[in-house]
C-alpha cells in the first residue's frame, strides 16, 4: 500500500495559473500527486503536513547545467529537482542518470544531451567532441540518439554546414536540438538551420547592442516564424562581466560548493577577465532584448550554466528568476519558464513541472509568496522529491562531507584542464569597443 | 611562528597533473599552516599549495624541482606528508 500525505500551504501555484490558489490540498500517494482539492475535503485518516504562510509550487528546472556528482546536495536543497544537462561525458552523464532516477535522494531527475559536439578545435576536453566535418557530426548525433541520450547539443565552433547536418541528423532521429552558437551565426540562420532552441542569446545579435525596437522586431519576428525557443542564461553573462566582484565571497551558499569549485571561479578571470566590461555592457541590452521577447511572445526556458562562476547549483536558478523579473517580466512568468515551460522543453510535459492530478511529486514549498515578490522563492522551507520530504540538513551534511574532495567527473576535470592554462597576473578590464 | 621548507623532485611519469595534485591539496588542506610551492624548474609560483587550480597552473612535469614552505601550525607533519605523497605516488 503507497503512502498518502496531504500537504496544505497557504497557497498552491499550479505552474501555470495567473494566480495561487488559497485553502488548497495537494494530496500525493506514492510519488505522484493523486488529487488537489479544497483543504476541507482532505478524507479522514490522512497524514496532514501544514505549511502555514508558505506557497506550494512545482518543482524548480535548470535547463542548462553542466553536471558534477557533487551538485547533488545543492540543488536539492534550492528546490531544484529537475536539471537539464547540456554536454558532459557521454558514458557518465548516462550512468549518472540512472543513478538519479534509482535514488531519487541523489539529486535532481537528470535529462541528458550527451557531449557537447563542437567543430574544431573543440573547446573543451571530456565534455566535448571535436569534428572536422559534416559526416562525422552526423555520426557522433547517430551515436548518442543509439546510446538514449534524451536531446542533442551543438557548440559553438560548428560551421554552418556542420550545424545544419548536425539538426537534420538529430530530427531523423526524432532528437530535439539546442545550440550554443558561434559568433557569426544570425537569427536567419538559427531559422533557416532549423533549430529547436538556442543557448545563452546567440544568434540574436539585436538582442547584445542598443538596438532600435525596430531592429530587435525584426529579429524577433524571425525567431517567431521559426518558433525558436529561447534559453537566455542571463545570470552567466552577468557572472561572467562580474568575475571579479568582491561581494561573491560574502554569499553564504558557497557552503555547498566545493573547494575546488571555489578555486577555479577564484582563478577564472585569468580566464575571461579582459572582456568583463563587455558583458557587463550587453547585460543591459540583453535584458531589455529579453524583455521584449517576452512581450511579442517568445517562448522563454530558463537555465543557469552552473557551474560557472559565481553560480552555485541551484542557488542559481533563483538569481536567474530575479534578473527575469530585473528586466521587467511578471514573476509569474518567470516561475512559468522554470516549471511548466522548461517541462516542455526537455520533454516531461504532463509528468513534472506543474501542481496537478497524475503529475510526479517533485515540488517546493518557500516561505512567503513568489508571486508576489520573486525573492521569495529562496527561502525555501521544504522540497518533495518522488513524494518523499528531502532532508536538508543531512543534504548540507552531505555537501560538506565532499567539500575537500576534487570530483573526478568530467565537467571538474574539464575545468581543471582549461582553467589554470590561463596564468599569470588577473588581466585588465578592456572597454567594449576593444 | 614554525617555519619549514623541503625540496623535492617530481617522480610522476605525468607529472603533478590533475588526479595527483587533488590528492596533493586535499593533503595539504588538513593542516592548519599556510603551505605554499614553487616551481623551481619553470620559476612560477609561489603558488598556494592548498588550491587544486594554483597547484595545476604550477605546470609541474616529471623531474621537476619543486620548493614547499609551509608555515604555521604543524608545519613540520604537513610537509612531512606531502613528502610522502610525492614519494609513494613515484613508487
Amino acid at each position: 500500500m503507497e503512502s498518502r500525505v496531504a500537504l496544505i500551504a497557504d497557497r498552491v501555484w499550479d505552474g501555470v495559473a495567473v494566480q495561487s490558489r488559497l485553502g488548497t490540498a495537494v494530496i500525493l500517494r506514492g510519488n505522484q500527486i493523486e488529487a488537489v482539492c479544497p483543504m476541507g475535503d482532505v478524507p479522514d485518516g490522512i497524514t496532514r503536513q501544514s505549511y502555514p504562510n508558505c506557497t506550494l509550487l512545482p518543482g524548480l528546472i535548470d535547463a542548462h547545467v553542466h553536471y558534477s556528482g557533487v551538485f547533488g546536495p545543492a540543488f536539492l536543497a534550492a528546490g531544484v529537482t529537475t536539471v537539464r544537462d547540456v554536454g558532459n561525458g557521454l558514458d557518465w552523464i548516462l550512468e549518472r542518470r540512472e543513478r538519479h532516477a534509482a535514488d531519487p535522494s541523489l539529486g535532481p531527475d537528470i535529462v541528458c544531451c550527451g557531449l557537447l559536439i563542437d567543430g574544431a578545435p573543440a573547446f573543451w576536453q571530456r565534455i566535448g567532441r571535436e569534428h572536422a566535418d559534416a559526416d562525422s557530426v552526423r555520426r557522433t548525433v547517430r551515436e548518442e540518439a543509439g546510446r538514449g541520450v534524451d536531446q542533442i547539443k551543438l557548440y559553438a565552433a560548428l560551421s554552418k554546414e556542420q550545424l545544419s547536418a548536425g539538426v537534420d541528423e538529430a530530427h531523423r532521429h526524432g532528437k530535439f536540438v539546442l545550440a550554443h552558437l558561434g559568433s557569426g551565426i544570425t537569427a536567419d540562420d538559427v531559422v533557416d538551420l532549423g533549430l529547436d532552441e538556442t543557448e545563452h542569446l546567440t544568434g540574436c545579435e539585436a538582442a547584445w547592442r542598443a538596438s532600435t525596437t525596430d531592429a530587435l522586431d525584426q529579429m524577433i519576428d524571425r525567431l517567431l516564424a521559426g518558433r525558436v525557443i529561447m534559453n537566455p542564461t542571463l545570470v552567466v553573462w552577468d557572472r561572467l562581466g562580474r568575475l571579479v566582484d568582491h561581494a561573491f565571497n560574502f554569499d553564504t551558499r558557497r557552503r555547498w560548493m566545493p573547494q575546488a569549485y571555489l578555486d577555479i571561479w577564484k582563478w577564472y578571470p585569468r580566464v575571461h577577465g579582459q572582456r568583463r566590461l563587455v558583458y557587463q555592457t550587453a547585460v543591459p541590452c540583453l535584458k531589455r532584448g529579453l524583455l521584449r521577447m517576452h512581450e511579442r511572445g517568445v517562448r522563454l526556458g530558463l537555465g543557469t550554466d552552473t557551474p560557472f562562476p559565481h553560480l552555485v547549483p541551484g542557488f542559481s536558478v533563483h538569481d536567474e528568476l530575479a534578473m527575469y523579473v530585473d528586466c521587467g517580466i511578471p514573476p509569474v512568468d518567470a516561475l512559468r519558464s522554470a516549471t511548466s515551460i522548461n517541462a516542455g522543453i526537455i520533454g516531461k510535459s504532463g509528468r513534472i513541472g506543474q501542481i496537478a492530478v497524475g503529475f510526479e511529486a517533485d515540488m517546493l514549498i518557500v516561505q512567503g509568496d513568489p508571486l508576489q515578490d520573486i525573492d521569495a522563492i529562496a527561502n525555501v522551507h521544504s522540497v518533495w522529491r518522488q513524494g518523499r520530504a528531502i532532508d536538508l540538513a543531512a543534504q548540507l551534511a552531505r555537501a560538506q562531507a565532499t567539500a575537500a574532495t576534487v570530483p573526478e567527473d568530467p565537467i571538474t576535470q574539464a575545468l581543471l584542464i582549461r582553467v589554470p592554462k590561463s596564468d599569470g597576473p588577473i588581466p585588465p578590464a578592456l572597454p567594449a569597443e576593444n | 611562528m614554525t617555519v619549514a621548507s623541503i625540496e623535492l623532485t617530481i617522480q610522476q611519469p605525468f607529472g603533478l597533473h590533475a588526479r595527483p595534485a587533488a590528492k596533493f591539496v586535499k593533503i595539504a588542506g588538513h593542516y592548519p599552516c599556510a603551505i605554499t610551492m614553487r616551481n623551481l624548474s619553470n620559476g612560477k609560483g609561489p603558488s598556494n599549495a592548498k588550491s587544486i587550480v594554483s597547484v595545476l597552473a604550477l605546470g609541474i612535469e616529471q623531474g621537476a624541482r619543486v620548493f614547499l614552505r609551509a608555515e604555521g601550525e604543524q608545519a613540520d607533519e604537513a610537509l612531512l606528508a606531502l613528502q610522502q605523497l610525492i614519494d609513494v605516488e613515484a613508487g
